[in-house]
């Protein structure tokens, strides 16, 4: 099957209709992926901050208004609620950065509006130290996680 | 047990526990009816941002459109001899006004619906720069500003996302006219480095105070608001401006003088050619985990 490729970088929401691979990078941000099997279809979010504070453009950026944007942008996708599972990745806490919580939060905004949504999260790699690289599979729903590989890293 | 048969301290304790109970009660009540109150004076403030926004489009469509459909009127009418040229040219400014709101006004609703894409292209600052000038011809004339222009970049192709780069530039170049006396220089500087590229816009206006340095960049806000506002425009570019930069993942700072200049600075990283680069490095990681 011929897949399209998507990279989608923080702030932005993807939802494919069609077979589509959807890449991102992730550190302390969180990535929510949704999957209806029942439609093949599959989205992805990218967040950076937990909540939007009322300041500014209530955009994708905040964990609160972009995991409700993809919801909706799957269920106008066709979706159904009742089908959706969520697999949510991210929220590292570098090193170095121990002071800052944006990764713990951005993790509890998100499984906080996805149990107010009553979605269930079937899958999840949270926390840590190190950054991930996440590629979901809108037809088969599978998400592949890979760590970055410090010794081929540093040889580079 | 009968009630007869409780001993007094036993009754004042349990009578104290239940005060205690209720001051908490009465304490949580409080810090609910804070957050209610705090959370409706955000509705209160959306709800007015809304009605600023529909008056402020009201006030800035309605003029260039009656405009427009009077000087289309008079072209259809053909009975008096009128200059064409004259009406063409005024049709063309009101439609380039209208073009620039409206797409900072698509900006902003792209920004809110996530739908933002990095289009990644070659980019020409000679060109954007070019446009740029084209689209603001008339309120350059108006004023009489003397845009002063120096690009220096190296041979090889700068890629990055040129249509938001196109909407930051045009949205500062046209603030600093905008904010500048008449017959002054507004000066841009575009400089590549090694890994991103600066870009400085400069005017002789006003300035603004440190104070107001914060709110430019909040939507309907202009630092210069109130009855006696002078610019036109909703309050929308500056909002755009420093939300592409962030989504390009770019810096910007703004320095101003009261009464001197105002300087806005900016850097973008040069992009990769294409994402493949992101696509191909699995090598750089370690094997991959199902979920």
């Amino acid at each position: 099957m011929e897949f399209e490729k998507k990279f989608i970088h923080s702030s932005q929401i993807y939802v494919a209709t069609e077979p589509t691979e959807i890449h991102t990078v992730l550190g302390s941000c969180v990535a929510v992926c949704l999957v209806d099997q029942s439609t093949f279809t599959a989205g992805m979010n990218h967040y950076l901050l937990p909540l939007w504070n009322n300041d500014g453009i209530p955009s994708p950026k905040f964990g609160n208004i972009s995991i409700v944007k993809l919801i909706e942008a799957m269920e106008s996708a066709g979706c159904q609620r009742k089908n959706i599972v969520a697999k949510v990745f991210g929220g590292a806490s570098p090193s170095g950065l121990t002071t800052s919580q944006v990764g713990s939060r951005n993790i509890e905004i998100a499984e906080d509006i996805l149990r107010e949504y009553d979605i269930k999260i079937v899958g999840k790699d949270l926390g840590g130290m190190n950054s991930r690289k996440i590629v979901l599979n809108s037809v088969s729903g599978k998400v592949i996680l890979r760590y970055p590989n410090k010794d081929r890293l540093n040889n580079n | 047990m009968k009630l007869d048969e409780i001993e007094n301290s036993v009754l004042l304790k349990e009578i104290e526990r239940r005060f205690s109970q209720r001051d908490n009660t009465i304490y949580e009540l409080k810090v609910v009816m804070g957050k209610m109150e705090s959370i409706n004076k955000q509705l209160l403030d959306a709800e007015s941002n809304r009605s600023k926004f529909i008056s402020i489009i009201r006030n800035e469509f309605n003029n260039p459109l009656s405009s427009m459909i009077n000087l289309s009127k008079m072209l259809l009418s053909g009975k008096e001899k009128v200059d064409i040229k004259l009406i063409g040219n005024s049709l063309y400014q009101d439609v380039l006004n209208l073009n620039f709101q409206i797409s900072n006004i698509i900006s902003v609703a792209e920004i809110e619906a996530g739908t933002l894409e990095k289009e990644i292209s070659k980019i020409n600052f000679e060109e954007i720069i070019e446009e740029i000038k084209d689209a603001l011809q008339y309120l350059i004339k108006d004023k009489n500003i003397n845009l002063n222009i120096n690009i220096s970049c190296n041979e090889d192709p700068i890629y990055q996302d040129r249509s938001k780069i196109y909407s930051i530039l045009v949205n500062l170049i046209s603030n600093a006219i905008n904010f500048s006396p008449n017959n002054s220089v507004v000066e841009i500087v575009i400089i590549e480095e090694v890994d991103d590229v600066r870009v400085t816009v400069k005017d002789r206006g006003e300035g603004i105070s440190t104070d107001n340095q914060k709110i430019v960049f909040e939507r309907f806000r202009q630092a210069h608001s109130g009855m006696n506002r002078t610019q036109m425009g909703q309050g929308l570019g500056m909002g755009v401006v420093s939300d592409f930069i962030e989504f390009l993942n770019g810096k910007f700072k703004l320095e101003s003088k009261e009464g001197e200049f105002t300087i806005f600075e900016f850097n973008l990283p040069k992009e990769s050619k294409d994402e493949s680069m992101f696509m191909d490095d699995d090598l750089l990681f370690d094997e991959g985990q199902e979920f």
